[in-house]
């Protein structure tokens, strides 16, 4: 899910990461709206409301709302600087520093929310802010090393995207083309999962409370390890004891990968 | 390199700003801090009938059953303390007492909650020193938005 970059990504891998941070952000979205009363993953919505409050007069709130907004773009900022300085030498590195940032900053909300949360405004605000920078380094992560095609942390482009490839299939030519279907399956399941992450959120909130947040982090890591273990397995096939698999098998194609595995090795 | 300034000078405008606005901006939390006198209730749903006493009539009984499952009652004095406590009477009874409020959002919801238990949120639509305007949600019959507006009083 991490390991690969771009172009040489296949729509297995954008599938795989998309469904996964698409569920990681529909739970965080609606923990927040839950807890706190705000999106933390829909930044058009803020747009609208700092406008509002713009208009109002309102300078707390205006402050408030264009904070949540910076910090979104901060998080994309942070994840592109990361991997665009470190993404050629280090690339499973330099992909899984930003997840490891976003399980850090929820990881934070889910302790600070358990133990020490008075529900003052401040506080709220505050995590609100941590929740929109996660999803900013989340977003600018999945977006980045996938060449734009998975974005999961809002739904308006990939409905966009949907109406506009429903559109298409009504020709037989477009309906052909693989990868416009592709495409489809994959903001389809990008948007299945959100919903799903949303549901299971609201759900399990009522029950488990703020260790919602610890949820999200636990399918977070799971991002994270999948492709550990996949650069872990593919070194220790690479002492030659034995059994080689095919390349195939492991997708192993891509120079990042060898890169870290020998990286490993050595 | 140039851009490299342009950047820094932007994040270092934004920054300034949200800082400057937090300073000068007046808090929700502060503002709504004293006691607040009901003054006017509006349904959106009844809005645009003509005045007369039967909707005059109408409205009152709507209100009579919206209030069986909000804090509202007639002509209301709502008390926001700022330790986070809301007394909705002049004689609070003991579960008057377990009642707090608290805002979320940006400020732009307020919860009452009985004990650790939310019971109620409504919108603020409007807040400064002297106005206080709730909007909420009802269900009866039609959907539509019920408005309260207070009125700050001196105690």
């Amino acid at each position: 899910m991490l390991r690969k970059y771009s172009n040489s990504r296949s729509l297995a891998d954008n599938i795989r990461l998309g469904v996964l941070t698409a569920f990681s952000a529909g739970m965080v979205n609606i923990a927040t709206l839950i807890i706190f009363f705000a999106f933390s993953s829909n930044v058009t919505g803020h747009y609208a409301i700092l406008a509002e409050e713009i208009a109002k007069g309102n300078w707390y709130q205006v402050a408030v709302v264009f904070s949540w907004i910076f910090l979104f773009y901060f998080g994309n900022f942070t994840s592109n600087i990361i991997i665009i300085n470190y993404n050629k030498t280090h690339t499973y590195l330099a992909h899984s520093v930003p997840i490891i940032l976003e399980i850090l900053c929820l990881f934070t909300v889910g302790m600070y929310g358990s133990y020490y949360y008075n529900e003052t405004l401040q506080e709220t605000e505050v995590l609100v802010a941590l929740c929109l920078y996660a999803m900013g380094l989340q977003n600018g992560l999945t977006a980045s090393i996938s060449n734009f095609a998975v974005k999961t942390t809002h739904l308006t482009g990939a409905t966009t995207d949907l109406g506009i490839l429903s559109a298409m299939f009504t020709r037989k030519e477009y309906r052909e083309n693989e990868q416009l279907r592709g495409k489809f399956k994959l903001i389809a399941y990008i948007a299945l999962f959100y919903m799903i992450g949303g549901v299971f959120s609201g759900l399990i909130y009522f029950y488990i409370g703020f260790n919602v947040f610890f949820a999200v982090c636990l399918s977070l890591v799971v991002v994270l390890f999948y492709d550990f273990s996949k650069i872990k397995f593919y070194a220790f096939f690479k002492k030659g004891d034995g059994y080689m698999p095919r390349e195939a098998d492991i997708a192993t194609s891509d120079d990042a990968v060898s890169m870290e595995a020998k990286r490993m090795k050595d | 390199m140039k851009f490299h300034y342009i950047l820094a000078l932007v994040l270092m405008t934004g920054i300034v700003s949200i800082l400057f606005m937090l300073n000068v901006g007046t808090r929700h939390e502060e503002i709504i801090v004293g006691a607040w006198k009901e003054i006017k209730w509006t349904y959106e749903g009844a809005e645009d009938k003509e005045d007369t006493l039967l909707r005059a009539e109408a409205l009152k009984s709507l209100r009579s059953i919206i209030g069986q499952d909000f804090l509202i009652h007639e002509n209301e004095t709502w008390i926001f303390t700022p330790e986070g406590q809301l007394i909705t009477s002049t004689k609070p009874t003991e579960n008057d007492m377990r009642l707090r409020w608290l805002l979320k959002g940006r400020g732009n919801i307020l919860v009452i909650k009985n004990g650790d238990i939310p019971i109620e949120s409504y919108n603020i639509t409007k807040l400064n020193d002297e106005i206080l305007v709730l909007s909420f949600n009802v269900e009866i019959g039609a959907k539509g938005v019920a408005e309260l507006t207070f009125e700050r009083i001196r105690l």
